[in-house]
């Protein structure tokens, strides 16, 4: 009897605690992990592993050399954790360590963004007949290849919900940059748009 | 970049059918975050049980007292012992005449008798340490200055010149330095000689000068005596 109460009380204590864990702030889960609570980290990667792994993927064509960029990022994460700031965005860091990978990467082995439009043509080749704004922006983005591996990484955090104040943390750039070069793929999307039309 | 633009790229990234990462690379960072989770929680317990033994830090600190305590007054006990077996001051003859008023008159009348008791103990002036105090007979120290001036800078300086040369400092800046004192004393700024006194030995500490300037006076004085002896025969 007394003990089946107490693996109830456990199963609740643990039941609250990962309904706490996904209310928590992604600082306080980091804070959390700071002190040694493991699975505050799992509650991290859970939201953000998809996220990363997709920013990195859509910029390295070598999916296995991806994975080791996403598995340095985290390991980066779980070395640093102790010295993380609570002021500073958790999403912001992690992807401006993701970002530091990569342009490593670009740099020992030059970069190769083209992997992004071939996802999106394939994906709305699949959906075509469904919606046709989305064709629409699939040629866009098809002659969006001549885009630089910056402006391109740019639009890719601006999809990933990021500001521009965000992105230019990230990317170790001004704001007016990022701004420049997103107004750049602006630019290229609406002559895309014009000669589709 | 306009929003609907940025909103229909990513519905179109949203659906898109890239692959997540594989479950090797989930277990192996889980793994390292677990062991990373497990090494702060085994170091703050290692850092609690320091933190438990915090309040007993004082004892060290109490400990570090007491010894520095007592080898300062050792120190000094030593300091006092090697004062006395130095140089002592003679003041056999300025006891004599401690009666009059006039102190010069009565240094007059007993030269001769205080060269012939420093002599006999016969220290080098580098050695000579001793800290002054009031004298018995009721000589002051202004009244040594005053007394026994610092007239012979040459000798004094070829007496210390072995020292001179050993500390590197500038022998015109040291003649500089006692002419300053000499003319100090005799227009009566005696504390200001003294000041300057002061300064000159800190430049020179390996020079082994007396401590203070009525220490040298006196050293100056009998060994200007003694010299002077030494060419009576």
């Amino acid at each position: 009897m007394i003990l089946a109460r107490a693996l109830k009380a456990k199963v609740k204590n643990k039941l609250l605690n990962r309904w706490a864990l996904k209310l928590m702030t992604d600082e306080a889960l980091m804070a959390a992990y700071a002190l040694g609570n493991a699975q505050a980290f799992e509650q991290l990667y859970k939201r953000y592993k998809r996220g990363l792994f997709v920013f990195l993927r859509r910029q390295c064509s070598d999916a296995s050399v991806c994975e080791e960029l996403a598995h340095d990022t985290w390991m980066a994460i779980i070395r640093q954790s102790g010295n993380y700031k609570k002021s500073a965005q958790f999403k912001t860091w992690l992807f401006r360590i993701g970002h530091n990978r990569l342009v490593d990467h670009w740099r020992k082995y030059g970069s190769n963004a083209s992997v992004l439009f071939e996802e999106l043509q394939d994906s709305l080749s699949i959906e075509q007949a469904e919606i046709d704004s989305q064709m629409q922006v699939a040629e866009i983005l098809s002659n969006l290849e001549s885009l630089s591996p910056e402006q391109t990484e740019a639009l890719l955090l601006k999809i990933e919900g990021f500001s521009h104040a965000e992105i230019a943390d990230i990317t170790n750039a001004k704001q007016e940059t990022v701004k420049s070069r997103l107004r750049y793929a602006a630019k290229h999307l609406r002559l895309s748009i014009e000669v589709s039309s | 970049m306009t929003e609907t633009q940025i909103e229909q790229l990513k519905k179109v990234l949203a659906d898109s059918s890239l692959p997540d990462n594989s479950t090797e690379l989930d277990d192996a960072i889980l793994k390292s975050a677990h062991q990373a989770a497990l090494q702060r929680v085994g170091s703050g317990r290692k850092a609690n049980r320091l933190l438990a033994l915090f309040p007993l830090a004082f004892l060290r600190t109490a400990s570090l007292a007491v010894v520095f305590t007592v080898g300062v007054f050792l120190a000094m006990g030593q300091l006092v012992s090697v004062n006395q077996n130095t140089l002592e001051l003679n003041n056999t003859a300025v006891r004599n005449g401690a009666a009059t008023d006039n102190p010069s008159a009565t240094m007059n009348t007993t030269v001769s008798e205080q060269t012939i008791i420093t002599s006999s103990q016969d220290s080098p002036l580098s050695t000579v340490n001793v800290a002054l105090k009031p004298m018995p007979s009721g000589l002051s120290r202004d009244q040594i200055l005053l007394n026994f001036e610092l007239n012979d800078t040459a000798e004094l300086l070829a007496t210390l010149s072995f020292e001179f040369s050993q500390s590197g400092l500038d022998r015109n800046r040291a003649e500089l330095a006692i002419v300053d004192i000499n003319s100090l004393i005799q227009v009566g700024e005696l504390d200001n000689a003294r000041k300057r006194y002061g300064e000159f030995i800190t430049r020179c500490v390996a020079c082994g000068l007396p401590r203070t300037l009525e220490d040298l006076v006196l050293a100056a004085h009998n060994l200007a005596i003694k010299n002077s002896n030494f060419e009576t025969g």
